[in-house]
């Protein structure tokens, strides 16, 4: 669910990749290599989920600028519903109380 | 002497890589630019992800090894989709000057020979068999491009050991199968190997003009003014790569096929006097 993430760090502003991965680190995370990030960026800008634009830096090295697109807004409510109702459940089942809840739908693949 | 210029031509290999990623291993930008390159992207695409690289790196303070693992496998990992044009039309633009080019070196050489000695020229089944032969390597060389590409450039020493076994077996036929199967004037080798050799030319400058440069420099992604193309002798081997994998290899044979005709025109004059 990185992807889920990364919609999620971009939903306030546009911001460049090692933002993304400071912000992920920040909420607990843990590390997101540049390695897995930024194949997921491209394959979530090839999904039409975000969009992307090349910044000169003021001082600093140039950055290549990341923003949600309204697709990528209704993607990040669908994972964000979709991982709820999965958490639900697991922490159901876990406690021992679990019932038949609504089917989990299968989860996106980007190509 | 030599110190310097072994020192100028190592100053100059990762000219490309220091400057669109100072921040990055020039080493592992150069891994980076080689795969993408081989997978087909265009210098903009090419240039943008190794900026994309230098941005995090410059931020982070990280290496790029550590950051993104193996530069090669990071590549792949984009999984970007090349715009570069490797339709059939693309592929006979540039593959086909060399084809051609090579077909009238050889009648050229073989027709000079025989006007030399006073002979007439004799198409031998082995003569075919030989030009049959090079079609057949070059369409083996289009079709496994990239395993080529990467031979040469990962085992340089190899590849020259396969061309050269190729090449001595390639001459067999010539001495095996010496049945005459046309025989004309001299001369007509000559005029026609030759008439040939000048159309091939006249391709490849027709073609140049047309399409502009054939190389592709690798671009930052920001202002235009950082452009390669603009600041300077592109560095090999990636910026002077051409629209396509085929055209790097092609585009070096096409100088050396008339300079090694000459060459080997010289030398038939010479033993043959």
């Amino acid at each position: 669910m990185l992807e889920l993430c990364v919609l999620q760090a971009l939903v306030d502003d546009a911001t460049y990749g090692y933002a993304i991965a400071t912000r992920l680190a920040d909420s607990g995370l843990g590390v997101v290599k540049g390695g897995t990030l930024y194949p997921l960026l491209i394959r979530l800008e090839s999904a039409g989920l975000i969009t992307a634009d090349w910044r000169a830096g003021d001082g600093g090295p140039g950055r290549k600028y990341y923003e949600l697109t309204a697709d990528g807004r209704r993607e990040l409510s669908r994972l964000t519903e979709q991982w709820s109702r999965f958490t639900e459940l697991t922490t159901a089942i876990l406690a021992g109380s679990a019932v038949a809840t609504d089917a989990i739908p299968k989860a996106k693949v980007y190509p | 002497m030599s110190s310097s210029i072994v020192h100028f031509i190592r100053s100059r290999r990762f000219t490309v890589e220091q400057s669109l990623a100072p921040h990055v291993d020039a080493r592992w930008a150069e891994d980076l630019l080689l795969e993408l390159r081989l997978l087909g992207l265009s210098g903009d695409q090419v240039g943008a992800a190794l900026s994309e690289v230098e941005s995090h790196c410059a931020d982070s303070g990280e290496r790029a090894a550590d950051a993104f693992g193996d530069a090669r496998a990071y590549g792949r990992s984009l999984r970007l989709v090349g715009e570069v044009d490797v339709s059939g039309r693309a592929l006979l633009q540039s593959v086909g000057p060399v084809v051609v080019e090579f077909v009238g070196m050889m009648l050229l050489i073989w027709g000079f020979t025989a006007w030399r000695r006073g002979e007439q020229l004799d198409i031998t089944g082995g003569r075919l068999l030989v030009l049959v032969l090079v079609l057949l390597a070059v369409a083996a060389v289009v079709r496994w491009s990239d395993a080529v590409l990467r031979l040469a450039i990962h085992h340089p020493v190899l590849l020259w050991g396969v061309v050269m076994v190729v090449t001595v077996v390639g001459t067999v036929p010539l001495v095996v199968v010496t049945v005459v199967l046309a025989r004309f004037n001299a001369g007509w080798g000559v005029g026609l190997g030759a008439a040939v050799l000048v159309g091939a030319i006249g391709w490849v400058v027709a073609r140049h003009r047309t399409s502009g440069s054939l190389v592709d420099p690798i671009t930052s992604p920001f202002a235009a003014a950082r452009s390669y193309a603009r600041s300077g002798t592109p560095a090999e081997p990636f910026a002077g790569t051409a629209h396509s994998r085929i055209t790097t290899l092609a585009m070096h044979s096409e100088a050396l096929i008339p300079i090694w005709t000459l060459i080997m025109l010289a030398l038939t004059w010479w033993l043959t006097r």
